[in-house]
């Protein structure tokens, strides 16, 4: 019993020295230079601007850091430096002649480095343009000016792109596709869960209407629970609100939805000018990939369905699979929620 | 051959699910022998079809299973040779017993599993990434399989011959180019 007590202790003691030797190589690896470098631009006329650079000082020491602006630029005000405590701010005024757009401002040194740069430019009709320079990568590339066709273009990607990776919007979709046997009623539910998602995809993006992304995740996942459970109660010849009116319900779990692309959009972040269209865009590519979703997995079923009689054995285990994933997202997500 | 080279991280950046389930699309070899597949069970009827789809749904989950143990270089030729049989045999209108189609999907599935194995970084990128691989692979054999089935009309017959014997040429051109590269 003793010599057992005895053994538990060392273990004991060796996974604490175990955890604490971890403690100790971690942390010194995740202590980053917490004051990034800063630079700013801001156009005062068409072809000048002012920068404004400024780099801490590591143990009294300047940054190693060399900014280097594309190669026809002129100094106007030649750098005038300032030391600050902690930091040097470097102030200039240049000449840019061909513009700052879509040319490229390199950190020489950074690499080096374990500081960031943060980097602002403000043009003179108002936009703005930040980033985050990592060692990694040590140089901007200044954002030229999007046009119509540009932000289209890139947010009608974007929302392609966030369909076909959201599994928990295209699940909801199948598991709707499971209950729906009718064209027209396949139409009129698609319909209402894009109208749905789209109401509140805009006021959420206006931020007329916000809710906490945690419980909206959670929330979706439970509402392809839902809908996967309705699926198999359909199999089982139960009626219920679902699967008399699935538009019904796709409209309501649409709205839900909607709000899980907000959060997306918001992230992926908007032109401060072209919110409306980028917003619309954005919506476009959702519908064009959950088309495209909904096409493949139409040609599937219909393929399978004159090969394979076993229709309702094949849409028992679909539910069943959807149910099972969405279940896990439930438990995962309240998880993230509660502890 | 460029398939080959492509082969392997053939599709980067999609994530592990869309890698996966494109793998059998976006390889020239592997895509050959699922049209081929699909067109031979589709052709040889309904009772093939049955045998024939879920065989090679299995071969593909054998093939990346295996995938782990023996080497995956040169699965490239028996995925063509599967192809020009299969190419070969709806291109001469014949109907084969539903086990012998059975067989061949099951050869070619698991030449796809093992030519389409992930090199993922984990298990659940590896798993995931086998998953779509059969996923992607079985719904394409199901629809060309489903659109040979119902070939009716005698120019759906020619064209079903036709795309036949566009598989079984191409094959046989990958074994001459094998040839010239063994004879320099």
């Amino acid at each position: 019993m003793t010599a057992a007590l005895s053994g538990r202790s060392t273990a004991v003691r060796l996974l604490a020295a175990l955890v604490v030797a971890i403690l100790g190589w971690v942390v010194p690896a995740a202590a980053h230079e917490v004051r990034p470098a800063y630079l700013q631009i801001d156009q005062t006329d068409d072809s000048h601007y002012t920068v404004l650079w400024k780099t801490p000082l590591l143990s009294g020491m300047p940054l190693p850091v060399v900014l280097r602006l594309p190669d026809d630029v002129k100094h106007v005000v030649e750098p005038l430096e300032r030391p600050l405590p902690g930091s040097i701010l470097q102030k200039r005024v240049i000449s840019a002649p061909a513009g700052l757009a879509g040319r490229q401002i390199a950190f020489v040194g950074l690499q080096a480095t374990i500081t960031d740069v943060l980097v602002r430019v403000t043009w003179l009709d108002g936009r703005q343009a930040s980033a985050i320079v990592r060692p990694s990568q040590p140089w901007y590339l200044v954002p030229a000016e999007q046009s119509f066709w540009s932000i289209a273009w890139d947010y009608t990607a974007l929302g392609i792109n966030h369909i076909l990776y959201g599994l928990d919007h295209l699940l909801f979709v199948a598991s709707l596709m499971l209950i729906v046997r009718d064209w027209r009623v396949l139409v009129k539910t698609i319909t209402a869960f894009t109208i749905a998602h789209s109401v509140t995809l805009a006021l959420a993006t206006f931020g007329l209407v916000t809710l906490p992304p945690p419980p909206v995740e959670a929330m979706i996942a439970l509402s392809i629970l839902l809908v996967a459970a309705e699926a198999v109660r359909m199999e089982r010849g139960k009626v219920s609100l679902t699967i008399t009116w699935p538009w019904v319900v796709a409209f309501g779990f649409g709205l839900l939805h909607g709000f899980g692309f907000a959060g997306a959009m918001v992230d992926l972040g908007l032109p401060q000018r072209d919110v409306p269209l980028a917003l619309l865009f954005f919506n476009v590519g959702v519908e064009i990939g959950q088309l495209m979703f909904i096409a493949a997995i139409l040609a599937v079923a219909c393929s399978a369905r004159l090969i394979f009689t076993s229709g309702r054995s094949m849409r028992i285990a679909a539910a069943y699979g959807i149910g099972a994933i969405a279940a896990f997202w439930v438990v995962e997500r309240l998880d993230a929620i509660f502890l | 051959m460029p398939q080959e080279a492509l082969a392997h991280g053939v599709l980067k950046g999609v994530g592990d699910f869309y890698a996966g389930l494109l793998h059998p699309i976006v390889v020239p070899a592997e895509l050959l022998a699922i049209a081929a597949m699909g067109l031979l069970v589709g052709r040889s009827g309904l009772a093939t079809c049955r045998r024939g789809i879920p065989m090679l749904a299995a071969g593909v989950a054998v093939g990346l299973g295996l995938a782990s143990v023996v080497t995956t270089s040169g699965t490239t030729t028996p995925l063509v040779v599967a192809a020009l049989v299969a190419g070969a045999i709806v291109t001469a209108d014949q109907r084969v017993p539903p086990w012998v189609a059975a067989g061949l999907a099951a050869l070619a599935g698991t030449a796809l599993g093992i030519d389409a194995a992930p090199e993922a970084k984990s298990h659940i990128a590896a798993v995931t990434s086998g998953v779509a691989t059969i996923v992607g692979s079985t719904a394409l054999a199901t629809i060309i399989a489903a659109l040979a089935l119902r070939v009716e009309k005698h120019w759906q017959h020619v064209a079903a011959q036709v795309a036949g014997s566009w598989i079984t040429a191409w094959a046989m051109l990958y074994f001459a180019y094998q040839l010239a590269l063994l004879s320099r």
